[in-house]
């Protein structure tokens, strides 16, 4: 962490001198904000091969993530079953979002870093909090900070208050919100996008309660969430509705365009979903139509290099960070994004 | 115990009013559950099909198959190579099989087994299963999946199986380059119907006729290895045990697959078939995993074949909802028929031991001997395409399976193709008609604790007027004790001028002065008595059931005839034995006479008795349970303790009631009906030839359970013969034997 630390450190300064020397405006958003990094956990709680959408799912939306510029380092995909290998599987190491097999959302370079029944309740509970075993290998930890944004996005099978993981446990909306309050208290986040797209799906973010959680998903308490369509070549049901609808929208998002959060919310409408797609807003403290999409999706930003000389004032005393709500004790802290008060604005 | 032992018991509410009742009571459960079983073929009381198995994911490939060609030109080759070197003989054209097998690059093999046929002098027979295997590519081979065909010589009496064989082949070469199996998938034909199929799903499962396995456990009652009768003592060279196991020797395979998960079995005739008819009906009435039945009639639909179960035929939906009732109701009796007697209809069947879910698909056309149902000429005939591809989608979903089925119900009834009776819908009608016993069970039981409270409280006036009551009656007890005397005079005076129907009831003072005397004089109620004649009853019914093979032997020897007359006679003349000797048996075991209530007790005990073996039988296999109810339960009822005292009236009575039990002897069942169906089938003959056809039937009925039940596991004669036998000669003995009535 240390690492990208530094990196960002470098990055801020370059951005930093060149404000200074060229006089380039800084926007506001990006000076305010304490974003510096994004992840994304995927997680396909389902397995069997009639289960075949869910992994179309997930990995529609991990496709979208690291085209959009999340590093795989960054991304966790947590897959419980190997559909491209299943001997059912007509067409062998590929996996496809629809019916003309246009997409083949497997690609080439798919690094699963949980599978088959490492995908359990535990895991991924340890994975959000941190609280991973110390010879877990880099690739199956969380390693965020405060300033990360993290996208969760789930998908399975769901009832009221419980999505199911594989055959044989179930994490509770409940659990779920624990832990998310936990990496609030950690310092794990910054903001989260959450996602989910199983049956009755709303239920699983009813009981968060920790601050900065944007939650969306594919139904409301009571209703189903449903499939897309069959694909008869394959003989399955390909990949559900609300996920579909989302990798279409994202296929025409690129790193630089300014798509919203709010178009991304209102993706699936009832008569395309058939379910009514819940979003969560009150536990989020911007509008989502003014927070971009690549705040959750992507973490490329515009990287101008420059050559001169950066000229740096004295520094004067930090101010105390205000606390947060849920009244922790600070061990560490991090400095401001943008070292503002080190730089004369014009 | 402590309701029994109530001395209070008598006077209980709830027992009077069962005293008073019970025989309407009785009566209501028997009609009632007749009228349930006939409600069920009602829509309102059964139910949709659905799948429950969410893997099968029925349906949502496109058909490849394009083996049409292929189908017709082995077909042709098929027929051709018959009637060029297997027209005159029954043997199963291997060289042929195994040629076509291996060009498709299966792996071929061949599987020998032996029958040493049980019930003659020693005949053998021999036979020759050919099975290829597809092995699924990407797996291992840990599961299988089985299509089948009964291998029939053109000139058998039965439909041919060719277009099934050809079909099979030419799907085997459509779904060997496929890449998508994920199961292995055996590719099978067998030789001599059922005995080929049972031979190898025995050698499959490493069944063998020397170890001892569950199957030899099934086969009979008899484990071989126990000591037990040995009659070689008596009658030297005769092999009594030796026969059970070595029935069939079932050989070893040489390749084998995985755990077969399902199989389909064809019979085909040809290509043009108007319909398909589903056989489920398997060995002792057990059926395939209804998801599998509504699998194969769902994909039937898809590929555009019509298809039938029984009277409901998928191209007649009718929306008047009586005709719709009687087609529900006709279908569930036909089901109940297929299944009574237990033998498998169709190759399936015997896969249903192992836990291998497997159907039929019989091809029919208008003129098939089952009957041409409604409309059927008007219907389009099928071909190899639509078969194949009905086939491919079958499989194909069946591939899809994770495991076993396990899903959907194992016991139902099927009402039509798409309607089903789930074993919580249909259970209640067999258990009102065993509720009908148990409660005649207990009404037997309060009436003999009361008589017995009533003595005992008149000697207690007589011996302890003077004594005090027990510290723990309540203030009432007086009162109740007044009341129920009062009552008690009432009953008597009640019945002293006419003659009870009730023997239970209370009877005039000068009997039970009489009674209580005999009473004192000697230890009248010996359950020692009692029991060593149930014992020995059922002893008899142990013998009965393994006698057959004596008789055989007999007959062979002394009169030269063949099996089936020698075991039919055999046990018609077992049977005319036992009602002559049996009403002597319980005399014989006991010093004294018989008491009523030994007689009572006995009774309770056969009620009780009949009342569980409908139900365990039931839940196994219903019909035959359900059967087997609807049959015993009147006579049950009807049959009760004679008394001496009866009058001229009872005593016409008991001579029908006589009647009546002797109608219900399984082996005069069995003959009466047959001569019963040969009635029907062939109205036109003469009384005399009717009776000789029904006999001939009744013979070859009992002939094919006993080998059944030596062969396959059958136990539908076990059963008769070694509890519903015995429990008939207790009947019977009841009402021929007559006791002193008592209070």
């Amino acid at each position: 962490m240390k690492l990208s630390n530094n990196v960002y450190l470098l990055l801020s300064f370059i951005a930093l001198s060149l404000s200074y020397t060229l006089g380039i405006e800084i926007p506001e958003k990006f000076q305010k904000s304490n974003h510096t990094n994004n992840w994304a956990v995927l997680v396909d709680t389902s397995r069997f091969w009639f289960n075949y959408r869910h992994v179309a799912n997930v990995l529609s939306i991990y496709r979208s993530v690291k085209r959009l510029g999340i590093p795989d380092s960054q991304i966790i995909l947590m897959i419980s079953d190997d559909m491209a290998c299943n001997p059912r599987n007509p067409r062998p190491a590929t996996i496809f979002n629809n019916a003309h097999e246009q997409i083949n959302v497997y690609g080439d370079d798919v690094e699963v870093d949980y599978r088959g029944y490492e995908v359990s309740v535990e895991n991924f509970v340890r994975l959000l909090t941190g609280r991973v075993p110390p010879d877990t290998p880099r690739s199956k930890r969380l390693l965020t900070d405060e300033g990360s944004n993290i996208l969760i996005y789930l998908t399975g099978h769901g009832g009221d208050g419980f999505l199911k993981f594989q055959d044989s446990e179930e994490v509770t909306s409940q659990e779920l919100a624990d832990a998310l309050e936990q990496m609030w208290q950690k310092k794990r986040y910054n903001e989260i996008f959450f996602i989910i797209d199983t049956c009755q799906a709303s239920s699983m973010y009813e009981k968060f309660y920790s601050p900065n959680i944007l939650a969306t998903a594919s139904s409301l308490v009571g209703e189903d969430s449903l499939s897309h369509h069959v694909d008869s070549a394959i003989g399955v049901y390909i990949i559900d509705r609300y996920t579909y609808y989302v990798l279409e929208f994202l296929e025409n998002v690129h790193p630089n365009s300014k798509r919203t959060m709010s178009e991304f919310l209102a993706v699936c409408p009832k008569s395309a979903c058939l379910s009514t797609v819940g979003v969560r807003r009150d536990l989020f403290n911007r509008d989502p139509s003014k927070v971009p999409i690549t705040d959750f999706f992507g973490s490329v930003r515009p990287v101008v290099i420059t050559t001169d000389p950066i000229d740096i004032q004295e520094i004067p005393k930090r101010k105390k960070k205000i606390e947060n709500k849920t009244k922790v004790q600070e061990k560490r802290e991090y400095l401001p994004q943008f070292p503002m008060h080190l730089v004369q604005t014009t | 115990m402590g309701l029994l032992s109530d001395p209070e018991y008598g006077s209980v509410k709830w027992v009077k009013v069962l005293r008073r009742v019970h025989r309407p009571l009785c009566f209501l459960c028997y009609v009632a559950s007749l009228v349930w079983f006939v409600m069920l073929g009602n829509r309102e009381f059964n139910n949709e099909t659905y799948f429950s198995e969410n893997a099968l994911l029925p349906g949502l490939v496109t058909n490849e198959f394009n083996g049409e060609y292929a189908a017709k030109q082995y077909y042709n080759e098929f027929l051709q190579e018959l009637k060029d070197k297997y027209e005159d003989t029954d043997e199963i054209p291997v060289p042929w099989l195994v040629g076509k097998m291996s060009q498709l690059h299966l792996e071929v093999y061949t599987h020998n087994f032996t029958l040493d046929y049980p019930l003659g002098e020693g005949q053998v027979y021999k036979g020759t299963n050919v099975y290829g295997i597809l092995r699924a590519a990407r797996t291992s081979s840990l599961e299988a999946l089985v299509v089948t065909a009964p291998y029939r010589p053109l000139f058998s009496h039965q439909k041919g199986t060719t277009a099934g064989i050809a079909l099979m082949l030419a799907f085997a070469q459509f779904a060997k380059p496929q890449k998508y199996w994920a199961k292995d998938i055996i590719f099978l034909i067998t030789e001599h119907e059922q005995l080929g199929m049972q031979a190898w799903l025995e050698a499959y499962h490493g069944l063998h006729s020397d170890t001892e396995t569950f199957q030899t456990s099934l086969g009979s009652f008899w484990k071989p290895g126990t000591s037990g009768l040995n009659f070689e003592k008596f009658i030297p060279g005769f092999d009594f045990g030796a026969t059970h196991k070595k029935c069939l020797n079932p050989g070893t395979l040489k390749g084998r697959s995985g755990s077969i998960q399902a199989a389909i079995n064809l019979e085909l005739h040809t290509p043009q078939i108007k319909y398909i008819e589903v056989k489920v009906e398997g060995l002792n009435g057990q059926l395939p995993n209804l998801d599998l039945v509504n699998l194969v009639h769902k994909l039937c639909v898809k590929s555009g074949i019509h298809h039938s179960y029984k009277n409901s035929y998928s191209w007649i939906r009718t929306r008047d909802k009586m005709e719709e009732w009687t087609n529900n109701l006709w279908t569930m009796l036909g089901m109940v028929s297929t299944q009574l007697d237990g033998v498998p209809n169709g190759n399936h069947g015997l896969f249903h031991r192992f836990g291998i879910e497997a159907v039929t698909l019989e091809g029919r056309d208008a003129s098939d001997p089952a009957g041409a149902p409604p409309k059927v000429n008007a219907l389009n005939t099928a071909n190899f395409y639509r078969l194949g591809a009905a086939l491919e989608s079958i499989l194909r979903s069946l591939n899809n399976l994770l495991e076993r089925f396990h899903q959907s119900y194992f016991f139902y009834l099927l009402a039509a193709t798409n309607r089903f009776i789930s074993i919580g819908q249909y259970m209640p009608s067999l258990c009102l008609l065993c509720v009908a016993m148990l409660l005649r069970a207990l009404s037997l039981w309060v009436s003999i604790q009361q008589d017995v409270w009533e003595e005992d409280k008149q000697t207690d006036k007589q011996d302890k007027k003077t004594k005090e009551k027990p510290s723990d009656s309540d203030t009432g007890d007086d009162e109740t004790k007044q009341l129920v005397d009062r009552k008690k005079k009432v009953t008597k005076d009640k019945h002293s001028d006419s003659e009870s129907e009730l023997p239970g009831d209370v009877k005039p003072k000068e009997v039970v002065k009489e009674v209580k005397r005999k009473k004192k004089e000697e230890a009248n109620f010996s359950v020692v008595s009692i029991g060593a004649n149930y014992l020995l009853v059922h002893l008899i019914g142990y013998a009965v059931m393994n006698s057959p093979i004596l008789f055989t032997y007999i007959g062979a020897k002394y009169f030269s005839q063949p099996s089936e007359v020698s075991v039919y006679f055999g046990l018609v003349a077992v049977s005319i034995l036992l009602i002559l000797i049996t009403p002597y048996l319980p005399r014989i075991l006991r010093k004294g006479p018989i008491t009523y209530e030994e007689m009572c007790l006995v009774n309770i005990l056969l009620l009780i008795e009949m009342a569980t073996l409908c139900l365990t039988v039931g839940m196994h296999n219903f019909p035959l349970g359900l059967a087997i109810a609807v049959l015993y339960t009147p006579v049950a009822l009807v049959v009760e303790v004679v008394t001496k005292q009866g009058g001229r009236k009872s005593s016409i009575l008991v001579a029908l009631k006589c009647l009546l039990c002797l109608t219900a002897q399984p082996m005069f069942t069995l003959t009466f009906a047959m001569v019963l169906y040969s009635r029907v089938l062939f109205p036109e003959e003469g009384l005399m030839a009717m009776m000789g056809r029904g006999r001939d039937a009744a013979m070859q009925a009992t002939m094919f359970s006993v080998a059944d039940s030596l062969i396959y596991g059958n136990w539908l004669f076990n059963m008769t013969t070694s509890v519903l036998l015995p429990a008939w000669i207790i009947f019977w003995q009841i009402l021929c034997n007559k006791v002193d009535a008592m209070a």
